[in-house]
């Protein structure tokens, strides 16, 4: 596509549903009643860590007022012995979460949900239900978990052959570390943790099912797929997935944590046993303390150089909390963590380790923050021991087309170089800085992710266009996508109207995640359009009488392809629509694709902070990010994601932790406790957006939604540790711990 | 939340009768503490006696050389006021950083009080600029008023009215706020008024509020904004909670009475 | 159970209610006015931010009972028919949102601190912004929108 030529890719366009949203009518899954509904609680565990002896759920179902309790009993149990992938998830784990089996696993751990005539009664029915536990001990932190002597969460799940917390681990090679470091002059070495941390969706989780006699199901439900909720609750309810609709609400934020199921599928076996229509919503207590934060994690990280500067090896060992249930995102934080560099020799290993807090879930470039605060951090105490400046030094190592990444891949064509060099010319990088002030850069990588996606392009009787896609709109993809739709058909945006089918009306759409959904619905967008304007051009030869081949399709109308196609009005949109009956019938085209040729994403940010000395509060003075974006179709929504993501950051390397008290219980189960920023917290973020199109993309898209967080977290620290110089290796960042290190350096790490 | 009986009272008569006839009865003024602890489930009164429609408890009035608050006064009015900006801007900057806009619009200075959370502004307001609180019976000094963590010295039924500020010759509050929840992990209101000097320190003691003598004695007269910031305060009987342990309060103490002091200049 | 009696945007309403249920609730489930959200249960996220006699209070922290004989206004009730509050259009034209879960509480609010200061600067419109959370957009479009929608108000 010629990029000048373009109208509306490119444009901040506003957003289709811009209207509903700022007027309260958007229908969220806590807005949505049906007639005769029920309410949906649900018993959670006290105990981090026990035993089920028994369950009695007599006098809850005897409640007067209570509809349904169901248990474990009533949800499909996958035996342990055999992997059922889903995706990345797996079945095991995933009925395991949802309600306890054998054990409890963690404080909070669902053991049974009542339906009641009021959400009143069934809290109060679910206090009725009485539990024999046999009480275990516990283990919530990795170093603990990781012990010989630690209480085993699933005896069945072995390590180095005998029952371990260990339940996974992953490993990159390239080259030879070992030949590498012996050619070093300098090496660096450092151990870094951080801290669980949750998505914060200010959306808590709800759902509403309804099951009717003939077992048809319908699920309106806040997630970040309507088809993985349709998959999931089919297979833990034992039913068809043709008998379930899953409608999806408008989500009030995900960030990856929507990206399984808590709720729909309890929800759809207290309506199966009910017979009523029941609704679940979850209080922030219940999110925080069971809908899956991010991991905790441990790692070290050892990285060589030459003293002319060339960096010859890297390694790291990254170990994750998984939570409860195995599956932590070891693979972003070991694959990513390098990602962004050509270094010949590197050997990076991710290790699993399950312990009794909630099983974690997908957040924002699972794993890479994680990864990348740890080599970040290493790569500019190297640069300080070269004396070479941090993004020179990054620079010099920036993979480019043709770099073989330790995790795999040979880029394509990528823009990486093209963000450090925009953070070198930028008058941020080079803005005088005050006392107690520091500045600090960091990079950072995300996959991106491909997959299935269908759209369908329909025309209206009287020339507009309607477009379905399969993914939630969470962050205004629906206006990217009008956009698209309204440059390939040539007509103005405001004509398009984009809508999110459910999983009855538009084919099947994976999730919104992985920064996938624009990549992959543009490219089923455009398949789509591109067979509407073949039909459109049929249906204006038909009329004109002449070959299909002799009409084009320009500025949303047809015309005859040049002189030799005869001398013809052009025919708009609405002109051939009027007269689609007439000419072979309705107009419109679907594809389901699954797609190919998405390819990672790069950012280099820089971060200015400044240090209150006697409180040890450090406050972000200015920060800008830089992103190879590919082609920004909706630029005020890209910026937007670069935005949040970098907040996200901002509370992640400063403030934001899960706190466990001595029984193994969350301490911070809510936004009074749990330290997410407010506006006062934060500057404005100026996101700098660099356009190197992806050559395997019709539009030049990139996912840009994950990795404007990956580099926040060491770019904080590297400018902590430039205004005072401390390198802080544990997060967060918190006032009382930095001023301890500026008391007594070794409290930092 | 456990259900409860609900009166609006339409008068202080009738607000104490209505308490007295209550097997637990207790008064409703903006309801910000009062409601998330029911909401929570850490209280369970019988009776809820709402004073919003007790029309003489609100308003600020100058009585030159005091300035009198009625308890239903919301922090907000507080912050505005010509009369507490123009008198004791400390008074008005602390009402001005309570919690949220939200909150100041409904929260009240006699609510805040009667509830004494080791965390709220108010009491480091009342006890630093030596106020007087009036009840339905009785006037006492701040410092007898505030006995120990969420205790007063109210008796059963008995209604805080109005609090009274003597108008000090210079005074400032600097307070370090919970990054979530924006109650004070440390405030110190610090005031100088007729030769005495006071300091008086909320969030930090696991008894409430309480005047810090060894930062008073540092300021001194001059109100050495310095030397209150060399005190080392002793960390026993400070709180220690997942924000802050006891030793970084005691710090705070210091740090934070001497902004304050400088403020007030 | 008491008869509670209000104005919610303009309309008089009365209900039966147990004295117990929130302002929220009762906007939400007995009014169907579902724009004011429940984002937390602790009074932090603003996503229930609605006006009480022409003031901003968080309706999760205030009973029903409190709000008798109250103006009280939601979102539902800002625009003039079809034409946006112009904190609204604000919102939209600026993208001032991404999931819009927050949006709600955040106009509300921003109306508010537009009354009690007609021309906010940056730093004024973050302090005004402590008591409502947003965690998609870093807040940089919101506070945009607030200075843009500022400026209409006062047009």
């Amino acid at each position: 596509m010629n990029e000048m030529s373009n109208k509306w890719i490119g444009q901040s366009t506003i957003r289709p549903d811009g209207a509903e949203k700022v007027t309260g009518r958007a229908e969220f899954a806590a807005d949505t009643n049906m007639p005769g509904m029920i309410w949906g609680s649900v018993l959670r565990s006290p105990h981090a860590h026990a035993r089920i002896v028994s369950i009695d759920t007599s006098k809850a179902e005897a409640h007067p007022g209570v509809k349904a309790v169901v248990t474990a009993q009533d949800i499909v149990d996958f035996p342990v012995d055999t992997p059922v992938p889903l995706g990345i998830q797996d079945m095991r784990w995933m009925c395991r979460n949802i309600m306890a089996r054998e054990k409890v696993l963690f404080h909070g751990h669902p053991l049974a949900a009542v339906a009641a005539t009021s959400e009143a009664i069934a809290a109060e029915a679910c206090k009725l239900i009485e539990m024999e536990y046999e009480v275990l001990p516990w283990v919530i932190e990795i170093e603990d978990a990781i012990k010989p002597d630690a209480p085993i969460l699933h005896e069945y799940l072995e390590h180095d052959g005998k029952p371990s917390n260990i339940t996974g681990t992953l490993e990159h090679k390239l080259g030879d570390v070992e030949e590498g470091f012996a050619q070093a002059d300098v090496i660096i070495e450092r151990s870094f943790t951080t801290r669980p941390v949750h998505q914060g969706y200010i959306e808590p989780h709800a759902c509403l099912v309804s099951v009717a006699a003939d077992g048809k199901t319908t699920i309106w439900s806040s997630s970040q797929g309507q088809f993985m909720v349709r998959a999931m609750t089919a297979m833990l309810t034992d039913m068809p997935q043709s008998d379930i609709r899953a409608i999806p609400a408008e989500i009030g934020g995900g960030f990856g944590g929507k990206t399984i199921v808590y709720l729909e599928p309890v929800a759809t076996m207290l309506s199966k046993k009910s017979g009523r229509p029941v609704k679940m919503v979850m209080s922030r207590e219940d999110v925080m303390r069971a809908s899956g934060p991010t991991s905790g994690s441990m790692s070290t990280v050892k990285i060589g150089a030459t003293k002319d500067g060339q960096i010859v090896a890297a390694e790291g060992t990254f170990y994750l909390q998984a939570g409860a249930l195995p599956g932590s995102p070891i693979r972003g934080a070991a694959g990513c963590g390098f990602a962004p560099y050509n270094i010949p020799n590197v050997h990076s290993v991710g290790i699993d380790v399950v312990s009794n807090r909630s099983k974690v879930a997908a957040y924002r470039a699972p794993g890479a923050p994680i990864g990348a605060f740890a080599v970040e951090s290493v790569l500019d105490e190297v640069a300080e021991a070269l004396n070479i400046d941090p993004l020179e030094l990054r620079l010099r190592h920036a993979a480019r087309e043709g770099t073989k990444a330790a995790h795999g891949p040979t880029y394509p064509l990528i823009g990486f170089v093209e963000t450090i060099e925009a953070a070198i010319e930028h008058p941020h990088y080079k803005a005088p800085l005050g006392k107690h002030q520091g500045r600090g850069v960091a990079s950072g990588f995300w996959f991106n992710a491909g997959g299935e996606s269908s759209a369908q392009v329909n025309i209206t009787e009287d020339g507009n266009v309607v477009v379905t896609t399969g993914h939630p709109d969470i962050g205004g993809s629906r206006a990217a996508i009008a956009n698209v739709a309204a440059e390939l058909l040539g007509i103005d945006y405001r004509r398009v109207s984009v809508l999110i089918g459910d999983t009855a009306t538009v084919g099947y759409s994976n999730l919104t995640g992985g920064s996938r959904v624009l990549f992959a619905s543009a490219m089923a967008v455009t398949d789509s359009a591109g067979q509407v304007i073949t039909t459109l051009c049929e249906r204006a030869a038909k009329i004109w009488d002449i070959d299909p081949d002799a009409v084009t399709w320009e500025d949303g109308e047809a015309r005859p392809a040049g002189d030799n196609a005869g001398q013809f009005e052009p025919l708009s949109l609405a002109d051939i629509a009027a007269q689609a009956t007439q000419t072979g019938g309705p107009i419109g085209h679907g594809a389901q694709l699954n797609t190919t040729g998405a390819q990672g994403g790069f950012a280099t940010h820089i971060c200015d902070v400044e240090v209150d000395m006697d409180l040890g509060i450090v406050k972000v003075l200015r920060y800008t990010s830089f992103q190879d974006v590919g082609r920004a179709v909706h630029p005020a929504y890209v910026e937007g994601q670069m935005q949040g993501g970098v907040a996200q950051g901002i509370g992640w390397a400063l403030n934001e932790e899960y706190i466990f008290d001595k029984d193994g219980h969350v301490d911070n189960p809510g936004f009074l406790d749990y330290r997410m920023p407010v506006c006062s917290d934060l500057p404005m973020l100026d996101a700098v957006m660099i356009e190197v199109p992806n050559p395997a993309h019709p539009q030049g898209v990139r996912g840009v939604g994950e990795v404007p967080l990956v580099p926040a977290l060491a770019a904080i620290a590297n400018a902590v540790h430039n205004a005072l110089g401390l390198r802080f290796s544990s997060l967060p960042m918190s006032p009382p711990k930095v001023l301890a290190a500026l008391e007594m350096p070794e409290a930092a790490e | 939340m456990y259900n409860f009986n609900y009166k609006k009272a339409s008068s202080r008569d009738d607000a104490v009768a209505a308490q007295s006839s209550a097997d637990d009865g207790s008064y409703l003024a903006g309801g910000m503490t009062l409601i998330p602890t029911l909401k929570q489930r850490l209280a369970q009164p019988s009776d809820l006696i709402d004073l919003a429609d007790v029309g003489d408890l609100a308003g600020i009035s100058d009585d030159g050389g005091a300035i009198t608050i009625g308890a239903m006064t919301t922090h907000a009015t507080v912050a505005e006021s010509e009369v507490v900006t123009s008198k004791i801007p400390a008074l008005a900057a602390l009402a001005g950083h309570i919690g949220d806009p939200q909150v100041r619009n409904r929260g009240t200075i006699g609510g805040s009080i009667a509830n004494n959370d080791p965390a709220a502004d108010y009491p480091a307001g009342c006890v630093g600029l030596n106020a007087t609180i009036i009840t339905n019976k009785r006037e006492l000094p701040a410092e007898d008023f505030f006995t120990d963590l969420f205790e007063t010295a109210l008796e059963e039924g008995e209604l805080v009215t109005a609090v009274s500020f003597p108008i000090p010759d210079k005074a400032a509050y600097a307070k370090f706020p919970n990054p979530a929840s924006r109650y004070a992990i440390v405030g110190v209101m610090v005031a100088q008024t007729g030769g005495e000097t006071r300091a008086a320190v909320t969030g930090a003691s696991q008894s409430g509020v309480f005047r810090a003598a060894d930062i008073e004695a540092a300021l001194g007269s001059g109100l050495d904004a310095a030397a209150a910031k060399e005190v080392k305060v002793s960390a026993d009987n400070l709180n220690a909670d997942i924000h802050a342990s006891a030793e970084y309060r005691a710090h705070l103490i210091s740090i934070m009475a001497s902004r304050a002091a400088a403020a007030a200049g | 159970m008491p008869t509670v009696s209000m104005t919610v945007n303009g309309k008089s309403v009365s209900a039966e209610v147990e004295p117990r249920t929130l302002l929220v609730q009762y906007l939400r489930e007995h009014l169907g006015l579902t724009g004011t959200h429940v984002g937390c249960d602790t009074s932090q996220c603003g996503a229930c931010v609605v006006h009480v006699d022409g003031e901003s209070a968080k309706s999760c922290t205030m009973l029903a009972m409190q709000a008798e004989g109250s103006d009280v206004s939601t979102i539902e009730g800002l625009a003039d028919g079809d034409t946006l509050h112009p904190m609204q259009e604000a919102f939209r034209e600026n993208h001032g949102l991404q999931c819009g879960f927050c949006t709600p509480g955040m106009v509300m609010s921003a109306v508010d601190l537009v009354r009690t200061n007609a021309d906010p600067s940056e730093q004024e419109v973050r302090e005004w912004l402590e008591g409502n959370l947003c965690r998609c957009t870093g807040y940089h479009n919101i506070v945009k929108s607030i200075l843009a929608g500022a400026k209409a108000m006062q047009g």
